[in-house]
């Protein structure tokens, strides 16, 4: 698979880092460098070299959606007309107008103030999701690539299991069982989203012991751990956020689908998975209800996937993201 | 190809019985007593219904759940390696037949999504490596990110609204018949297919970069024929297994799709048992759904083994 990632690479040449300064910008430049070597070492022509940086309209594109989005999630008390849990029993299911941009539900409150501090339930769940997988699978991931035999072993055999385990029904039960609620879907969430960052991690690791700057450090008599952390890990982090970026979109969609099936957040939350949920009742004669939240979750991931494919050409041109 | 057979077959065993002693563990270690949600609270007053404290452990006596832990797990073990995998708590009907009367429905979904989803994976993902560059590519590769970000139950929500609302072609609920398997398997397909969408294109790609595509054309092979004849096959590779994964996924996963369009599959019946705590029903399925995703895991090992020689002799990487 990383002879397509390159191909296709090849057919849509990456622009060349726009705004990657400092030590991204050089992270970034080495990781090119070395796929071109790559490339020539299989035999095939470098992807096109660009004389002049040109801008990358991908994460131009997905940046401005995401900002948009934060800003109007992050600005809710100040955009929202509304408290989102005010009920105006008088109001109920009217459709868009002057008052109510979006139109109201069943309990008369203002789907456009829900919508916009849905986004911060939402958002910083899925955030949370991000974090904890993320430090897990990277610090198990380090551990099995740098520590190698038994440990490797125990680790990847439990990366197995998880992969065989639907994750999605996994997160299904946990809630159910567990009662639902936002945090405990979060938890089994992160139970089996590590696993792909401790898979990609580990690959990138194993290569960098390769590399001599790995092997000057030890030869300087640095300890393993400090190796790890600071040699290894700076060196890997492009293809980790690339992966994050792409995840947290994932993740922002498995979340809201767990609050859509009553799961997840709970009444009276404002959050888009479960609007969609209590606009689905009425979806026949008011459409508004389920139109507006569904549209904010699509374009938040629309964002993300778009930054995520933008980061990818300039920080993983080798596609090791792809590969989890 | 058979040691190779073999070797992944092993591999299966310590995998399904990890999963499924997890499994075991998750579900037993929950809050809340399924003799308890059955009858309701203890201290629910001294209606006529009430059910007596003795009646209860009567009732768990008999469900076996008032043993320790690991007796239970041993015994469940033991049931489930002779192919019991239990009975439903709540209709005292064995798991299996509960599941396989809900089966049907599931597999025809899974079925009708997987042929949309192949027709839209094959047809555009060669169509975008075929016209590389033209607006058909950039629109395939538009679509496909736009299927990406979409939520599969806005999708379903909104296909139903245009199909069943605006134009009335389809009925919202009622039985599984044919023609209301359309719009499930449509919006299943659908959010499931762009992966393999570019993961056809980019290999199909990657394939007509080769050298031996050079010199088919250099010797003025036609076009259509390098692509069909000479590049289709071993570019199908990676898509082929990204589609055998997602069967497993599809018939499994659908979950959602089955609330959204009130479908009454396994992933309605499943909801429900978790609902009312049956132990045997949710442990039921996860060993199904497990048992599905190792096993599909499995048969695309062996197509792909049989599609490259290289890996099923153990030399992928010597080129």
């Amino acid at each position: 698979m990383a002879d397509a990632e390159v191909a296709e690479r090849l057919v849509a040449p990456p622009a060349a880092p726009v705004a990657a300064a400092g030590r991204a910008g050089t992270l970034a430049g080495e990781l090119q460098a070395e796929a071109t070597h790559a490339l020539a070492q299989a035999g095939l022509q470098p992807a096109v070299t660009r004389p002049r940086r040109k801008i990358n309209w991908l994460i131009v594109t997905g940046g401005v959606i995401l900002a948009l989005v934060l800003g109007l999630t992050l600005a809710a008390p100040m955009l929202a007309p509304y408290h989102p849990a005010e009920q105006r029993a008088r109001e109920r299911l009217q459709g868009p107008s002057r008052a109510h941009p979006m139109g109201t539900d069943r309990l008369g409150r203002d789907i456009y103030s829900r919508v916009l501090y849905g986004g911060q339930t939402s958002l910083s769940a899925s955030s949370i999701a991000l974090g904890v997988t993320l430090t897990i699978g990277v610090a198990l991931g380090l551990l099995a690539g740098y520590a190698g035999g038994w440990v490797d072993g125990a680790i990847m055999r439990l990366v197995d299991v998880l992969l065989a385990f639907p994750s999605f029904i996994l997160a299904l039960i946990v809630a159910g069982l567990y009662g639902p609620g936002l945090l405990k879907v979060v938890l089994a969430a992160t139970a089996v989203w590590w696993v792909s960052y401790a898979r990609v991690t580990r690959s990138l690791v194993l290569q960098a012991k390769q590399e001599g700057y790995v092997q000057a450090a030890r030869a300087a008599g640095a300890r393993p751990l400090s190796i790890a952390v600071r040699e290894v890990l700076p060196q890997i982090l492009g293809p980790i956020v690339v992966l994050a970026t792409l995840n947290l979109g994932r993740l922002i969609l498995t979340l809201s689908g767990l609050s859509f099936l009553g799961m997840g957040a709970q009444p009276p939350t404002a959050e888009w998975g479960l609007m969609l949920s209590e606009g689905k009742a009425y979806f026949m004669e008011f459409q508004h209800m389920m139109v507006f939240p569904g549209l904010m979750i699509f374009v938040t991931v629309l964002g993300l996937t778009l930054l995520g494919e933008g980061l990818r050409d300039v920080l993983d041109p080798n596609g090791a993201a792809g590969r989890a | 190809m058979l040691q190779y057979t073999a070797r992944r077959l092993l591999i299966t065993v310590p995998v399904l019985w990890a999963a499924f002693t997890l499994s075991f563990l998750l579900i037993r270690a929950a809050p809340g007593d399924p003799v308890d949600i059955m009858f309701g609270p203890q201290e629910s007053g001294g209606g006529v219904e009430a059910v007596t404290k003795e009646q209860k452990d009567q009732r768990r006596r008999e469900l076996g759940i008032n043993q320790p832990l690991p007796v239970q797990y041993v015994a469940w073990f033991g049931r489930v390696l002779h192919g019991d995998i239990g009975t439903s708590f709540k209709s005292r009907r064995s798991v299996f037949v509960e599941l396989q009367q809900r089966l049907p429905a599931t597999l025809t979904l899974a079925a009708a999504s997987f042929t949309i989803k192949v027709v839209v994976v094959v047809g555009l993902g060669i169509l975008a490596a075929a016209k590389v560059g033209s607006i058909w590519d950039h629109l395939v590769r538009l679509f496909a990110l736009v299927l990406i970000a979409m939520p599969s139950f806005w999708l379903g929500l909104l296909l139903l609204w245009l199909f069943a609302v605006h134009f009335q072609w389809v009925t919202v609920a009622g039985p599984a018949t044919p023609q209301r398997v359309v719009l499930p398997a449509v919006t299943l397909g659908l959010v499931t297919a762009p992966t393999v969408m570019r993961v056809l294109r980019a290999s199909l790609l990657a394939e007509l970069g080769r050298a031996h595509v050079v010199f088919s054309r250099a010797k003025g092979l036609p076009e259509h024929l390098i692509l069909w004849r000479h590049t289709l096959r071993l570019a199908m590779l990676p898509a082929v297994t990204l589609l055998g994964i997602s069967l497993t996924y599809l018939m499994t996963g659908s979950v959602i799709i089955e609330s959204v369009f009130s479908w009454p599959g396994v992933g309605k019946y499943v909801m429900d048992s978790i609902q009312a705590r049956d132990y045997p029903v949710i442990q039921g399925f996860v060993l199904l759904a497990t048992a599905i995703t190792v096993f599909g895991n499995l048969l695309v090992d062996l197509a792909y083994g049989l599609l490259d020689p290289r890996i099923r002799l153990g030399t992928a990487g010597q080129t």
